[in-house]
């Protein structure tokens, strides 16, 4: 039954324009980027690097299609979330908000299953996302630019990924982009479950993100004790996967803060779903 | 008589005291003949970074040498290595006008009685400002460099040498560096995840360690011209 439900569901979201915004905004992202550096990578480059050049001289090809690949999910990772709750947050509120709801609640499927083909179809979507944006941004950056080393510079410290062990990096990323994004399908699902209408699902889920994500960044020590407790902050764990030593426990500490949001979310999906007075 | 004589002379020549009669120069000048058997080298390098904001494995590379002063190093991938490469020093003891050299002491380094000579260069406008030198006078290599430069500031290279000593190649050069703090815009990198921790903000002016590590030296073997294009 969940496998019939879950193809309808699949059927609404791509017959959907808005669907698609996501794809057509990544595509058009990424190719903004790639022509940009490809164009002036080496004077940005140069910029980022010149404190380096005051102790080292660098030798080898820094602007290659991992680096490329790096700076677009570094940027565009941030933006995901938006383009997922455009469509996750509208799954079960835009039914009450079209009254197909009460159609579908008289069916013989439970409400558990219900939330269960959204959740997939939901799930799915962002899956297709991320692997749109890895493929497209890996793709032409490598076709493009070639592999070599990753230089991935932060703030404080740069580290240098052997390009041997760039691709198991990459793919290890997208996977944790994933459960991250997860994390913003679940909570858009959650909120549409309270709402009748399509709009404040998305908007109050883009609201929250970009809340949290500005205290995530503001060094100010005020917003320390919270940062912890935000998903945001552990949303952006799939960049410890390009330092050296990789930090495992830091990252299943994330990976596990972000399933306990999952589940968190999900439980009050269901039980606010299932106690639902359905009326529209 | 004449035998007496001899024994002194050979007594004298052999004693550690010997390096302290010889003038700067004269110890220069034998640094610059070892190195001068050496008309091209390969070399294995392994390039060893510890320096606190750098995070990479070990470096692998292999380094081709041709008189006078090409120098070259080729590795697979991104490569950092030191400002100072220790053929510019030879290059630059080479040139004896360019400089003015004194020697101001002596010192046991590394188990080896050295000759401290220091290296003024004569032009204001050369990168080095000052040098010091610790060299073995009886093996004519250099044990320990002290380098005051504008661009880099100070750095001290240590010398360690194996079976090509003869030639003055090194086996072993351990580079210490003055590092300033490493800090770069949040905004330009996008690195959101990142605070500013106490650790870093203690960072500021420490010293980093690269150590470079040669083997499987081929010496006078050639070298093809086309490596260093």
């Amino acid at each position: 039954m969940v496998y019939r439900l879950l193809k309808v569901e699949l059927n609404k979201i791509f017959s959907r324009p808005r669907s698609y915004i996501g794809f057509v905004a990544i595509a058009i992202l990424v190719f903004i980027f790639q022509l940009a550096l490809y164009v002036d990578g080496k004077t940005y480059l140069t910029f980022l690097i010149q404190q380096l050049e005051t102790n080292f001289s660098i030798q080898g090809n820094i602007l290659n299609g991992y680096l490329i690949t790096y700076i677009i999910l570094q940027t565009l990772i941030v933006q995901m979330p938006l383009m997922v709750a455009l469509v996750t947050g509208d799954l079960l509120s835009g039914e009450s908000s079209s009254g197909t709801m009460r159609l579908l609640a008289t069916k013989p499927i439970s409400r558990a299953n219900i939330i269960t083909a959204k959740l997939i179809a939901g799930s799915f979507y962002t899956l297709l996302l991320v692997i749109w944006l890895g493929g497209l941004a890996l793709g032409f950056g490598l076709w493009i630019f070639k592999p070599g080393d990753l230089m991935v510079l932060s703030t404080d410290h740069i580290s240098i990924i052997p390009s041997s062990e760039c691709l198991w990096r990459f793919f290890a990323a997208c996977a944790v982009a994933f459960i991250s994004l997860s994390v913003v399908t679940t909570f858009s699902l959650m909120l549409s479950a309270f709402s009748d209408n399509s709009i404040v699902p998305i908007v109050t889920t883009m609201a929250v993100i970009i809340i949290f994500t500005i205290v995530g960044t503001l060094d100010v020590p005020l917003f320390n004790n919270i940062k912890p407790f935000l998903f945001t902050t552990h949303m952006i764990v799939w960049q410890k996967l390009f330092q050296d030593p990789i930090s495992t426990s830091t990252i299943t500490k994330s990976i596990c803060i972000m399933f306990a949001y999952i589940f968190g979310f999900l439980s009050v999906t269901y039980y606010r779903f299932i106690k639902k007075d359905i009326l529209s | 008589m004449i035998r007496f004589i001899l024994l002194v002379l050979l007594i004298t020549l052999n004693s550690p005291n010997y390096s302290e009669a010889q003038t700067a120069s004269q110890i220069i000048n034998k640094v610059n003949t070892n190195f001068n058997k050496v008309n091209d080298y390969t070399a294995d390098m392994s390039i060893h970074i510890d320096v606190s904001f750098v995070k990479m494995k070990d470096i692998m590379a292999k380094v081709y040498f041709k008189k006078p002063k090409k120098f070259k190093v080729k590795a697979e991938g991104i490569m950092l290595l030191p400002k100072q490469n220790p053929n510019n020093i030879q290059a630059m003891l080479e040139d004896t006008n360019s400089y003015s050299a004194i020697k101001t002491g002596t010192e046991i380094t590394n188990g080896f009685n050295t000759s401290i000579i220091t290296v003024i260069p004569s032009s204001d406008t050369a990168d080095l400002i000052l040098g010091k030198f610790w060299i073995n006078a009886n093996k004519g290599v250099i044990l320990k460099s002290h380098l005051t430069t504008r661009s880099n500031g100070n750095l001290e290279i240590e010398h360690f040498y194996g079976v090509n000593s003869n030639y003055a190649l090194p086996d072993k050069l351990i580079f210490t560096i003055e590092t300033s703090k490493f800090k770069l815009p949040k905004a330009l990198v996008v690195d959101l995840g990142s605070s500013t921790t106490e650790d870093s903000k203690k960072e500021e002016n420490k010293k980093g360690k690269i150590t470079i590590v040669f083997s499987n030296y081929i010496v006078n073997k050639g070298v093809d011209e086309k490596i260093f294009k």
